[in-house]
């Protein structure tokens, strides 16, 4: 089993995948002839070789298996894993083509399931509480202020509700992408500042340590850099709070 | 002489205030982020590329190229007083430089790598003011098909020289290339794989791309390790015994040398040269017993070395417009920003910006001399902020500089997605570098590899019938064969090895 999860393993399947999607994304782009090259004549190419050579390294790293070091430290954690991919699946499916209510709605159950058998360990009924409370406020900022804003109050409160466990690796990334989608939600209907605060929340949550003065100490510090680099050394056009500086 | 007057005029653009201001600036932000750990100049570059763009073009990448070889100084920095590499090119001058700093001699360490530094950097820029213009001439005289080939030649050195699977880096410039294609195909108007977003005709932006696969990755990565720190060691005399000083010189001229060849080499650059001479300065000692307890050589040479490197891999992106390294990849990225397209038509076109870019490489080489032997209590200091304030911080510029590209917020949102692949790359071992290679590379090499089958009315013996052409491809033959002998790969292997350990 091992074998399959090696870094070399992964990352050929990875090119093979890549070159299977420019193939059907480019599909209906014409190949032309070699003198007059179609649009499509160098992607073709390009996805061949570099499924030719995703191939190469999938297989060879089956056969020099032994000492391929893991990609990822999933031992053991199996069920945890499968059990977030189908839960983010089906809230995006809803999403999609549900609405957004029915997306907050299974974030929300996720959590409540998630949390119950043990996958998200931690005070279960603060996560479940605060993930519902994110999904509600967030539902209603989207359908009577902003959809943005919605979108962006119902990404903090999850992203603050999730206890993760202490040895947890997924944690920065998770934090650190939330937080710039947050922010590119955010930026431009309220403005830097509000942006600000939540990205820079958010993205402090990533770190080992998390303490609440510290965070506030940095929101001012970087505010007052960002206005003075941005609005006045550069004089970009952003508003500090939209509609008021 | 020719010669003489470009300088001259180099000299005047470079030291017009406004031009001066900016390499102090660069100088200064490559010091800081060379004495930070974690955060190295690929990254920094990435994240301020968008920044640039409201810059002219001059000041630009003056700031820029500041940042860069500003890094190769601060890191020795740390790399002396705190055992800790600030970033990559540094990591063999704490074998030797730490050591010499606890037997108290780190005043003398620093400034012997500082005045190495300068001397290398002296050097590096003498190599490209010499070479650029006979380099350019050549360049002119290519034709599509030779350029496409010299792509493939300078594509295939820096896989080959640089550390990891070979294939794996090739499968990477070819995921580049692939998305270097995306956008309004130039020659039919076709949309390729644009996903009907108008944000993605003119093609994906080079920026969002190169912030998230090295800025947002890279500080995902820094938070996944816990930090450790360690406290510094005082700094007392700065100056080098007589003693120190006979035997750093000759390390610190044959680290120039050295280095000024490697960064020139395709895939080469600072890390690789200071391994390198560090290598050769303990094989020729008379008494390598003394490598690791605090050699002066070991000090002198890698540090000369890696300047030299970080001056000379300039030559292939600015004459040639083929970028060696990732850095070099990013300073064509900020070049194409500026709506300048690299090659050799830059010096012609432009001999303002070429040559006073050279020159203020020099003049950015002494001010680094200046800013860092005085002042390095006060970036010792810097290295006391956790990294937990300045993730944020690095993050929330990230963002606005994005934004501020085009002022969308659809660039926000690519940098986040491409930050999610970089990091999936580094998880496995896939290495960011020559994806963007392949990325910056890609757009030209398409339209010249198209040119010449359309020139050659679709027979690719094209390729092989100019000499310029032949000559290139069969060097790159030869570079893949010579990977594919066992022993060679053997030898390369334990050298990567070596870096790493």
């Amino acid at each position: 089993m091992n074998r399959f999860l090696s870094k070399d393993f992964l990352s050929g399947v990875m090119f093979i995948a890549f070159g299977l999607a420019a193939l059907w994304f480019g599909r209906h782009l014409a190949m032309g002839t070699s003198v007059r090259m179609g649009p499509g004549y160098v992607p073709h190419m390009l996805a061949y070789i570099m499924m030719v050579l995703g191939l190469i390294i999938a297989v060879s790293a089956l056969y020099t298996g032994g000492a391929a070091e893991a990609a990822f430290e999933v031992a053991g954690n199996w069920t945890a894993l499968i059990a977030i991919t189908v839960a983010t699946a089906a809230c995006v499916l809803l999403g999609a083509y549900v609405s957004y209510y029915a997306l907050l709605a299974g974030v929300a159950v996720s959590f409540a399931i998630l949390s119950f058998i043990n996958i998200l360990p931690g005070a279960k009924l603060r996560t479940i509480g605060l993930a519902v409370a994110g999904c509600v406020v967030g539902g209603v900022v989207y359908n009577l202020v902003n959809q943005d804003v919605g979108m962006a109050v119902s990404l903090v409160l999850c992203a603050l509700a999730i206890q993760w466990p202490p040895e947890s690796k997924v944690k920065p990334l998770f934090m650190v992408t939330v937080g710039i989608v947050t922010f590119a939600l955010l930026f431009e209907t309220t403005g830097m500042l509000p942006s600000l605060i939540a990205l820079v929340l958010i993205a402090s949550l990533g770190g080992d340590e998390f303490r609440l003065k510290e965070v506030a100490g940095n929101i001012v510090v970087l505010t007052i850099l960002c206005i003075l680099v941005f609005k006045v050394g550069l004089s970009m056009n952003i508003s500090v709070i939209n509609g008021v500086w | 002489m020719d010669l003489l007057g470009n300088l001259v005029l180099g000299m005047k653009v470079a030291l017009s205030l406004q031009n001066l201001l900016y390499a102090l600036v660069g100088c200064m932000v490559g010091t800081l982020i060379g004495v930070l750990p974690g955060i190295g100049p690929v990254a920094t570059i990435a994240m301020l590329l968008p920044i640039t763009f409201h810059l002219p073009p001059t000041a630009a990448l003056i700031m820029l190229a500041g940042i860069y070889y500003g890094a190769a100084y601060g890191g020795s920095t740390t790399s002396i007083l705190v055992n800790l590499p600030g970033e990559a090119s540094s990591v063999v001058t704490c074998i030797d430089g730490y050591q010499m700093a606890r037997k108290g001699r780190a005043g003398a360490a620093l400034s012997i790598s500082a005045l190495g530094s300068f001397f290398a950097g002296t050097v590096g820029t003498m190599i490209i003011v010499l070479f650029a213009e006979p380099l350019t001439q050549m360049a002119q005289k290519f034709g599509p098909s030779d350029y496409c080939s010299l792509m493939a030649l300078g594509l295939v050195a820096a896989v080959v020289l640089a550390s990891g699977s070979v294939v794996k880096a090739i499968a990477m410039v070819f995921l580049g290339l692939l998305f270097g294609l995306v956008g309004t195909d130039v020659n039919t108007g076709a949309q390729r794989f644009t996903f009907d977003i108008p944000e993605l005709s003119d093609g994906i932006d080079f920026a969002p791309i190169a912030m998230g696969l090295f800025g947002i990755a890279e500080i995902v990565s820094n938070l996944e390790r816990k930090s450790l720190r360690s406290g510094a060691i005082k700094v007392t005399s700065l100056w080098p015994t007589r003693e120190e000083t006979r035997r750093a010189v000759p390390a610190a001229v044959r680290g120039t040398a050295l280095g000024a060849i490697l960064g020139v080499l395709p895939g080469g650059g600072p890390t690789l040269a200071a391994f390198s001479s560090y290598t050769l300065e303990k094989k020729i000692s008379k008494t390598p017993q003394e490598f690791g307890k605090g050699a002066v050589e070991g000090v002198a040479a890698p540090e000369s070395a890696n300047n030299a490197a970080a001056q000379t891999s300039f030559i292939p992106m600015l004459t040639l417009g083929i970028p060696s390294n990732a850095v070099m990849a990013l300073m064509v990225g900020a070049m194409i920003i500026q709506g300048i397209q690299p090659g050799p038509e830059v010096m012609t076109k432009r001999p303002d910006l070429f040559w006073g870019m050279i020159a203020s490489m020099w003049i950015g080489n002494l001010m680094l001399v200046i800013i860092n032997l005085p002042m390095i209590g006060m970036w010792v200091k810097l290295l006391t902020v956790p990294y937990r304030f300045l993730a944020p911080a690095i993050l929330l510029f990230c963002a606005i500089g994005a934004y501020s590209l085009q002022n969308s917020t659809f660039h926000v949102e690519q940098v986040a997605l491409f930050g999610v692949l970089g990091y999936v790359f580094s998880r496995l071992g896939c290495e960011g570098a020559p994806f963007l290679l392949g990325l910056v590379l890609g757009p030209q090499m398409e339209e010249y590899f198209r040119r010449a089958m359309l020139l050659s009315r679709g027979d690719p013996s094209v390729f092989i019938q100019r000499p310029i052409s032949l000559g290139l491809l069969i060097a790159t033959a030869l570079l893949l064969i010579l990977m594919a002998l066992p022993s060679l790969r053997k030898a390369r292997e334990e050298a990567f090895q070596e870096e790493e350990g």
